[in-house]
């Protein structure tokens, strides 16, 4: 009993030992408490993992209020884990102006602790307001340097954006209390999970949370912030795209009988998701700099994730948060490195693959992929495999550089590994969340096949065939993001006018006349 | 509102072409002297320190930034806060009294100071952009400003990738203007963007080839022959980050031999949209219009006085920079007569180790350090490439990477001799490499790239943070050798041509006769993770790289037996028992590493250990280490080597501030603070004056470009730095940054390479440049060689002639003064 209430207590340690670390920093910064406090954040999530695996806390009380659902531990675990190397890295990396050093580190504790609240409550209005407090305290880092034209523009995008996301979160919140008279999650789950009908409110509710994590995870068209916001630091950039816009597939999971018996909710986000993946990660191909790339790889990546959970692969679709929140929180970290990375491509440049190439990678990757599935008797929906065997085909097709090209044997060898890796780690995930027959089935999985042919059309059209004047055009196309942002930009102005800070140095706008005329 | 000023004639205007006139020649001879104005940027990975006013040599240093403030507000000196700040600390009373009697202005002190608290801000040149922005409602839409730097700049960004390089530059990238229209002309998103309908249209008009929009441009907006040139500037000096791009492909392309004027079609592309600002506000808003057309022509009279106007109002600002100047030198050139006094007395030992350094000014403390450990250790000042004229070709791959200054192009190539399993060897593991990053890459092969195997990247970060490898750099990382092939052409060159090339090099250090038993040729490199700008911090004589390869190969050819007997025809005798050692000095690290078959002895081993000890005590306290002891600074220092969150790894050249031409036996035992580069030179065995010639057109420059890039980077870091590290974005894998998202291409240094959070590490001062040679050897290589004349008398530079009698005397405009 007494383990009982240390398990339930201990997950509001670490979202209040954060805020007490930020208000600690009065005087100076305090890295080395910041990183501890994390740290330590970090080990109770593990071993909350721990002992909830040995049955020492049970999480059979369906009205508790910490702990929504195994994922949550894994995702706590997660951001404490990225908040630690967060601090570590932005101790040299932000030092300085020790005023700026104390207001960074204020914020960056403030914004890690209120997304803890969002990971460790069970109770959807503490949920809420955790949500809001995240992208009000991420708002003061966005702007870190208020004098920056764009990101100002960017981050006033974004608080609109977030507005309508917390609009929509409180709705569905509101619903779902009225409709099953609880605030806890976890016994929402459980209703819904043991009814065999939604009524209509609770499909508007799926809907509204359908909603809410499409914005929040930056999904077309409403993408344009996440783009231009990397005019903020590195660090806040690497916390972004690692442990907070991934929080709308986190919304998604806890929230998941609700998704899968939705067909609205569903098809929204394999359409808008499914969309956003295929265009961002081809937009992202043309792209210059190194961040933006990243940028667009992120949106891209969500897109994935909502389809998988669209799909009702909510194993998939935590590894596919843990995965690339690693990834991208160290891809960020380390984008200093471009110059090197670039370097090491134009030492060993590659040869564009023959006909034969791609028709054997093809065929060595679907044998792969379907041997695996064949012999583990792998349920739909298939098109993530068939996600896997397009990127495997890659892998053999795309092996030869000019001076060198890898043999064939070693290659399959490593797309063999990788297919391992990757199974093992996806099953060893449902331990903590489970996978759901979607409402929508065959349709929403022949969708996704869909468009992940034309992905791989899309990819070597872009690839190896620009010198077609058509193409050319295309590619500017993507390159410019389709204009999509442009318009939401000039409507955002319209709606939501904000005097943007004057550019560093200014030209005297307004000329004096008497000035011109002396 | 707008809609109701269109009418149909000027509609009509706008579709029915106008024949388009052609460029007088009067006026492409002043677009030609505007594009000549830009100075290059190096990419990332040969990032070479560059003078950004290299191109504007031919006029006054105060000219030039008379004119650079009225036509785009770049600054060129600091700001009053600035000298409020040095004022009575760094600068005293006599120092400006002084200042104000060489300038001969009749100002008095009480009149400098009340300058610092005035605020007297002046207008300057205004693009019609910048009209067109002044009547735009900024609470609703965005201004034109940023949106045309935004738009040209991510147009750059692609155009500009990296392609396969043709015959020349100018023709790999041929079409910016074409392309940049047919690009332009699909773009919806501008119209959208700026809440500017029917701006689409304006484009369409455009002309097809850059030269003919250009001349249509100069008609309509109906600029003046005489105001043409100035406006062309201020127009590139707008995109200044990317013209200095395009200054740098023309730069390869002259060492070439080959022609370049893609900076016209930069010029056309900026002034194609001043063209189309014009004609739409001319058709959206004709109130607002006539008064800019007059405004507009207005501007174009005063320009000469707008100019002028800020030539008087810097005046001041230069006797403040030229007292701070002064301050520097007065104690200077104190510590140059005590050397003087002390170094006559001593007895010269016969040396046991001669080491020669880049005269880098970070080489002047080690050397210094290193000095200080024995007596029968000598040291040598020489431009860190060695003179050797070399492209480096590393196993396994094409590449050519330059290892001298940026000014020059190679005459020769050199490849390390290894076997062909490390050539195959090396070769599979970089296609592995390559590989490997680009399927990550690859769109459809990222998500499952990120789910196989992204988990990794959580041990990565780890083993970033806690235990941190060696930096390895993707280049200097291959297998190399003791043994070099040198080719000239594609064929191997001919123990004649090595002959020559020594013994011009040997000469050149001084090396031609007295050799110890060991001489050290070293080189220096920097260590830094993470980091784009990591190669500033390299050897800029060596082109922006570590100098390795270069002691490696000048080393190898010295101690060729074969290559020795050919110099002793030549007069030089080389001793049987001598050695010559290549080494690294690490500047971060200040850790020694030595290459060669043969160990060194103990006792060497030892100096350079305590005399890289020696250094890092004395850097420490620029480090902000001055609270820890011994071993734990160390420690520290060689952490920031391998932090991958380290923005200040070392303090790079900043504090350079002079040049010292000397033999080194009249500066040892001086601590000039890690300040001044030092170059070895004796006049009475150079009869000719060919040394001095060379080092006063090849060392002073880069010792200029280095010195005036640091100084401009301070003076105005948003023009000429690169801004805010912690916001770097890297554009195109090596051609340079942006800060965040977009904007202009940044070029020069970060502000956390120049500042520290509080204060500035790098005081800007021109560079003080003392050479030891009588009168008519400097007069000499004054006279024969424009260049340097016009680096001395429009004082870009101090050029001292400091006697062997300890007298020191300036030239400038061909006259000594005291």
């Amino acid at each position: 009993m007494s383990m009982q209430w240390i398990g339930t207590l201990m997950p509001w340690f670490i979202p209040l030992s954060l805020f007490v670390a930020a208000i600690t920093n009065e005087r100076r910064a305090s890295w080395s408490l910041a990183r501890g406090v994390t740290l330590v954040g970090f080990m109770l999530a593990v071993f909350l993992g721990i002992a909830i695996s040995f049955d020492w806390i049970s999480l059979s009380d369906d009205r508790r209020w910490t702990v929504a659902s195994d994922a949550s531990l894994i995702v706590l675990g997660l951001v404490t884990f990225i908040g630690f190397i967060n601090i570590g890295y932005s101790r040299s990396y932000m030092s300085g102006n020790s005023e700026d050093e104390k207001r960074y580190l204020r914020w960056l504790l403030v914004t890690l602790g209120s997304v803890a609240i969002v990971i460790t409550t069970n109770h959807m209005l503490v949920l809420a307001s955790g949500w809001l407090a995240i992208t009000l305290s991420l708002h003061r880092l966005l702007i870190f340097y208020p004098n920056r034209q764009r990101a100002v523009l960017a981050a006033y995008k974004k608080y609109i954006f977030a507005r309508i996301a917390e609009a929509c979160l409180l709705g569905a919140v509101l619903i779902l209390y009225y409709e099953h008279n609880t605030w806890f999650i976890s016994e929402i789950y459980g209703n819904v999970q043991a009814s065999d009908v939604l009524s209509n409110w609770d499909k508007f509710a799926a809907l509204l949370l359908a909603l809410a994590a499409l914005i929040k995870c930056a999904q077309l068209p409403l993408h344009g912030w996440l783009i231009q916001v990397v005019e903020a630091p590195t660090p806040v950039s690497a916390l972004l795209h690692a442990g907070i816009i991934n929080l709308g597939g986190y919304l998604l999971i806890i929230f998941a009988p609700l998704i899968v018996m939705s067909d609205v909710a569903q098809w929204m986000l394999l359409i808008v998701g499914g969309v956003t993946t295929v265009l961002a990660a081809l937009v992202m191909m043309t792209r210059a700099s190194v961040k933006v790339r990243l940028a667009w790889s992120t949106m891209s990546q969500m897109g994935l994730m909502m389809v998988e959970c669209a799909l009702g692969l909510f194993e998939l679709a935590l590894l596919h948060l843990i995965a690339h929140s690693c990834y991208k929180a160290y891809a960020f970290l380390n984008s200093g490195s471009e110059v090197e990375a670039s370097m090491k491509r134009r030492l060993a440049q590659s040869e564009t693959p023959k006909v034969k190439d791609w028709a054997i990678a093809g065929l060595v990757s679907i044998g792969l992929v379907g041997g695996l599935a064949v012999a583990m008797q792998v349920p739909e929906p298939y098109s993530p495999w068939l996600l896997f065997a397009i990127a495997l085909t890659l892998l053999i097709a795309e092996r030869r550089g000019r001076s060198w090209t890898a043999g064939l044997p070693e290659i399959i060898g490593l797309a063999a590994f990788l297919l391992i890796v990757y199974s093992i780690q996806k099953s060893s995930l449902s331990f903590f969340v489970e996978n759901l027959p979607t409402s929508v089935g065959w349709a929403g999985d022949l969708w996704i096949a869909f468009l992940l042919m034309l992905f791989m059309a899309g990819y070597i059209l872009l690839r190896y065939f620009q010198h077609l004047p058509w193409m050319a055009k295309v590619r500017r196309a993507f390159y410019a993001g389709f204009y999509l942002d442009e318009l939401v930009t000039r409507l955002n102005l319209r709606i939501y006018p904000t005097r943007l800070p004057v550019r560093f140095k200014p030209k005297k706008l307004q000329v004096p006349k008497e000035e011109l005329y002396h | 509102m707008t809609a109701m000023n269109k009418s149909p004639t000027s509609y009509g205007e706008a579709q029915a072409r106008p024949l388009i006139p052609d460029l007088s020649a009067g006026q492409r001879e002043k677009l030609k002297s505007a594009c000549s104005k830009i100075a290059p940027t190096w990419p990332l990975d040969e990032l070479v320190a560059v003078n950004p006013w290299w191109e504007m040599r031919e006029q006054h240093f105060t000219e030039v930034s008379a004119k650079l403030t009225a036509l785009s507000q770049a600054q060129c000196l600091m700001p009053k806060s600035y000298f409020q700040e040095v004022w009575m600390e760094m600068v005293s009373p006599q120092h400006l009294k002084q200042a104000i009697e060489e300038s001969g202005a009749d100002y008095t002190i009480e009149n400098l100071e009340r300058f610092l608290i005035e605020d007297d801000e002046h207008t300057h040149w205004h693009n019609i952009s910048d009209f067109v922005d002044s009547g735009r409602d900024r609470k609703y839409k965005m201004a034109w400003r940023d949106e045309i730097t935004h738009q040209i700049s991510q147009f750059c960004a692609d155009f500009f990738r990296y392609r396969e390089h043709t015959a020349s530059y100018a023709e790999t990238y041929q079409g910016l203007y074409s392309e940049w229209l047919a690009t332009t002309r699909q773009d919806k998103g501008i119209e959208i963007l700026m809440a500017e309908d029917g701006l689409t249209e304006q484009f369409m008009s455009l002309p097809d080839t850059a030269e003919e929009l250009v001349a249509e441009a100069l008609t309509v907006l109906r600029v003046t022959d005489e105001s043409l040139e100035d406006y062309a500037h201020a127009l590139l000096l707008d995109i200044n980050g990317w013209a200095s791009w395009v200054a740098y492909l023309r730069w390869q392309d002259r060492l070439d031999g080959v022609e370049n004027n893609l900076m016209l079609d930069l010029l056309a592309i900026r002034i194609a949209w001043e063209r189309v600002l014009w004609r739409h506000q001319k058709f959206h808003d004709r109130s607002v219009f006539n008064e800019l057309k007059v405004m507009w022509r207005h501007q174009m009279n005063i320009l000469p006085e707008l100019i002028e106007t800020h030539k008087a109002a810097q005046a001041k600002g230069w006797i403040w920079q030229r007292a701070a100047e002064i301050a520097y030198q007065s104690a200077l050139h104190q510590q140059l007569e005590q050397a003087d006094q002390q170094n006559a007395q001593k007895q010269q030992a016969q040396p046991k180790l001669q080491a020669a350094f880049c005269i880098d000014v970070r080489s002047e403390v080690i050397r210094r350090a290193l000095e200080a450990q024995d007596p029968r250790i000598e040291t040598i000042g020489f431009a860190g490439f060695f003179g050797l004229p070399i492209a480096y070709q590393p196993v396994g791959t094409e590449e050519l990477r330059s290892q001298l200054p940026a000014l020059l192009k190679p005459q020769l190539q050199v490849k390390a001799i290894l076997s062909q399993e490390t050539d195959q060897g090396t070769k599979k593991s970089l296609n592995k490499k390559a590989r490997w990053i680009e399927w990550g890459n690859a769109p459809p092969a990222t998500f499952s790239m990120v789910e196989a195997t992204g988990l990794l990247y959580a041990f990565k970060m780890l083993r970033n943070s806690f235990f941190p490898q060696e930096h390895e750099h993707p280049i200097n990382h291959l297998p190399t050798a003791d043994a070099y092939e040198l080719s000239s052409d594609n064929s191997p060159l001919s123990l004649d041509d090595k002959v020559n090339l020594a013994a011009g090099i040997l000469h050149g250090l001084g090396l031609d006769q007295n050799l110890a038993e060991t001489v050290m040729l070293v080189g220096h490199g920097s260590s830094s993770c993470n980091n784009p700008h990591a190669a500033s911090y390299d050897c800029g004589a060596c082109g922006g790289q570590t100098g390795e390869i270069n002691v490696r190969v000048l080393s190898f050819l010295l101690n060729d037996p074969e290559l020795r007997t050919g110099l002793k025809e030549k007069g030089i005798q080389i001793p049987e028992n001598t050695r010559f050692v290549a080494a690294m000095h690490n500047t971060t690290t200040d850790a020694f590493t030595f290459y060669g078959p043969e160990e060194l002895d103990e006792e060497m081993k030892g100096w350079f250990v305590r005399a890289s000890e020696l250094s890092m005590q004395e850097r420490a306290m620029n480090l902000g280490l001055d609270h820890l002891q011994g071993e734990a600074v160390y420690e520290s220092i060689r952490r920031r080597a391998k932090d991958w969150s380290q923005v200040r790894p070392e303090w790079g050249l900043s504090g350079n501030a002079s040049f010292i031409v000397a033999p080194r036996k009249r500066s040892r035992g001086q601590n000039f603070q890690g300040r001044a580069f030092l170059h070895d030179y004796d006049w009475q065995k150079d009869d000719d004056v060919s040394l001095l010639t060379q080092i006063m057109t090849a060392p002073m420059v880069v010792t200029n470009w280095i010195n005036l890039q640091y100084y401009a980077s301070v003076c105005d870091n948003y023009v000429y730095g690169s801004g805010n590290k912690v916001l770097h974005n890297v554009v195109d894998g090596s051609i340079g940054v942006f800060e965040g998202n977009g904007g202009d291409l940044r070029i020069g240094l970060p502000l956390q390479s120049l500042h520290n959070g509080n204060n500035w590490m790098h005081e800007p001062l021109r560079l003080s440049v003392y050479i030891d040679a009588p009168r008519d050897f400097i007069e000499q290589v004054v006279g024969e060689h424009e260049v340097v004349r016009q680096l001395i008398d429009n004082e870009w530079l101090y050029c001292f002639r400091w006697d062997r009698d300890g007298t020191i005397e300036r030239y400038l405009n061909q006259s000594w003064h005291n």
